[in-house]
C-alpha cells in the first residue's frame, strides 16, 4: 500500500513537472502559420503553410507565422523571442528559425530572426519587410495580405530576390510541391510512424531499448524529407526543428 | 557462516556511501553546468555590447554634419563610448554601459526630431541596426539574469549549498536594469505617417 502511494505521488510529481511549462500563455505550435484568433482565411493559411514547408524542405530556414491578439504584459520584443524559443523554431545547430509575429489588438508586429540567419536576414532587410510589405497591408486591415506577402518576402530575401514593396505579385514559387509529392510525403510520414511503432513494439519484446528517443513523445528530425529538424513533430502533431537560437535579431513596427 | 555475518552490514554501508558519493557528484556537476551557463551568458552579453560599441562611430559620422546645433548630445555619446572602452571590469563597466545607453537613446530621439535627417537612408539603416542591437543587449541581459538567478538559487539550496561552500561557488550579481533599459528604444521610422 505504502509502495503504491509512493509510486502514485511520484507519478503525480512527474506529471506536475511536465505541466509546469513556463510559457503557459503562449499559443501552441500546430502548423507553420498559427492564427490564434481566427483572422487569417483558411485559404491563405493552407497556401502559406505548404509554401513554408516546401521552402524549408528545399534547405531554407524554418519560418513560422503567428497572429495573436496581444502580447499581454510582455513587451513585443520579449514576447516574440519567448515564443520563438518555446516553439523551438529552426535547426538546433543552424539556428535558422524565423518568426513573423503580428499582434492585432496591439497593432504591433515583429520579425524575429534566428542567430544563424542574421547575416542573410539583417535587421535592415527585416525592417524593409516590416515597413514596405507588411505595414501598408496591416494599415489597410488586410491581415491575409500581410501574412501572405510577409512570409513570401522573407523567402524572397532568402533566395536573394529583391522584395517588391507595396505590390507583391502573388507568384507561384518554383519549389511548390505537386499534389503527387504532397500525397507521397503524407504516406511517407504515416508509414514512418507505423514503422517506428512496430520497431518499438517488437524491440520491447526483445528487451531492446528502442523506445529511448521516443520517451518524451517527440521525434526529432521529423517525417518529411531527409533533412535534420524538419516540420516533423511527434505524435503530438507538429514541432519545431529542435530549437534554434535567437539572440534578438530582427525588426519590429507598429501601425 | 561467521564470515557471511559481515556481508550484509558491509553491503549496506558501502551502498549508503555509494549513494552519498553519487549525490555529491551530481550536485557538483549540476553547479558546474549552471556556472558554465552563467559564463556563456556573460560572453553573449559582451558580444552584444561590443556590437553596439562598434556601431556608434558610424551613427555619429552620419548625423554630425547635419546636426551642427546638436553638438552637445553627440559629444556626450562619444564621451560615454570612450569611458566605456576604458572602463575596467565589473561595476564600472556596467555603469559606463548604462551611461552610453542613455546618451545613445537621447541622440536617437534628437535625430527623430529632424525629419530631413531621419529620412536619410543611411541614418534610417543605422537606426534600425541600433534598435536591433539595443534589443539584443536587452535579451542578452535577460538571459544573463535568468541564468544567474538559477545559479544563485542552486547554491543556496540544500544539499548543493554544502557543495557550493566546499568548492567555493560564489553568488553572482544580477544586472540592475538601467531605468528604461529593459525595452529596446522604439524609434518611429514614419514620423507623422
Amino acid at each position: 500500500m505504502a509502495k503504491k502511494t509512493f509510486f502514485l505521488s511520484a507519478l503525480f510529481g512527474v506529471i506536475l513537472l511536465g505541466c509546469s511549462s513556463p510559457a503557459a500563455s503562449l499559443p501552441e505550435f500546430t502548423a507553420p502559420v498559427v492564427d490564434s484568433i481566427g483572422r487569417v482565411s483558411a485559404e491563405v493559411e493552407t497556401q502559406i503553410n505548404s509554401e513554408l514547408i516546401s521552402f524549408q524542405q528545399s534547405g531554407g530556414p524554418q519560418i513560422a507565422v503567428a497572429v495573436v491578439d496581444t502580447t499581454g504584459n510582455a513587451t513585443l520584443e520579449n514576447y516574440s523571442i519567448d515564443l520563438a524559443r518555446s516553439w523551438g523554431i529552426g535547426d538546433k545547430e543552424k539556428d535558422n528559425g524565423v518568426l513573423v509575429l503580428i499582434a492585432l489588438t496591439d497593432r504591433t508586429l515583429r520579425i524575429e530572426v534566428g542567430s544563424g540567419v542574421e547575416g542573410e536576414l539583417t535587421d535592415i532587410t527585416a525592417a524593409g519587410i516590416v515597413d514596405s510589405v507588411m505595414l501598408p497591408r496591416l494599415r489597410a486591415n488586410d491581415v491575409d495580405g500581410a501574412v501572405r506577402d510577409g512570409a513570401r518576402a522573407v523567402m524572397q530575401v532568402w533566395r536573394g530576390e529583391n522584395i517588391v514593396s507595396e505590390q507583391i505579385v502573388p507568384s507561384t514559387p518554383a519549389d511548390e510541391p505537386t499534389p503527387q509529392q504532397s500525397i507521397f510525403s503524407i504516406i511517407l510520414f504515416f508509414g514512418l510512424i507505423i514503422l517506428f511503432i512496430t520497431i518499438a513494439a517488437t524491440g520491447k519484446k526483445r528487451g531492446v531499448g528502442v523506445l529511448g528517443p521516443f520517451g518524451a513523445g517527440t521525434i526529432y528530425g521529423g517525417g518529411f524529407g531527409n533533412h535534420r529538424g524538419g516540420f516533423g513533430g511527434g505524435f503530438g502533431g507538429f514541432g519545431g526543428g529542435g530549437g534554434g537560437g535567437f539572440s534578438g535579431g530582427g525588426a519590429g513596427g507598429s501601425w | 557462516m561467521s564470515k557471511n555475518k559481515w556481508i550484509a552490514p558491509v553491503a549496506v554501508v558501502s551502498g549508503i556511501l555509494l549513494l552519498i558519493i553519487l549525490t555529491l557528484t551530481s550536485s557538483y556537476n549540476g553547479l558546474v553546468d549552471r556556472e558554465l551557463k552563467v559564463d556563456q551568458s556573460v560572453a553573449d552579453l559582451d558580444v552584444q555590447l561590443q556590437r553596439r560599441f562598434d556601431l556608434i562611430p558610424n551613427l555619429v559620422k552620419s548625423v554630425e554634419g547635419a546636426l551642427e546645433q546638436e553638438r552637445e548630445i553627440i559629444g556626450k555619446v562619444t564621451e560615454a563610448r570612450t569611458r566605456y572602452a576604458s572602463a575596467g571590469s565589473g561595476n564600472e563597466r556596467v555603469a559606463a554601459a548604462g551611461e552610453l545607453e542613455g546618451a545613445l537613446s537621447r541622440l536617437l530621439v534628437v535625430v527623430e526630431s529632424y525629419p530631413q535627417v531621419a529620412s536619410l537612408q543611411n541614418v534610417r539603416d543605422l537606426q534600425v541596426q541600433l534598435e536591433g542591437t539595443e534589443n539584443r543587449v536587452a535579451q542578452a541581459r535577460r538571459t544573463y539574469n535568468e541564468t544567474v538567478t538559477d545559479f544563485n538559487r542552486a547554491i543556496r539550496r540544500f544539499p548543493r549549498s554544502i557543495i557550493a561552500a566546499i568548492f567555493g561557488f560564489e553568488k553572482r550579481t544580477l544586472f540592475e536594469a538601467v531605468a528604461g533599459a529593459d525595452a529596446a528604444p522604439t524609434v518611429d521610422l514614419n514620423p507623422g505617417g
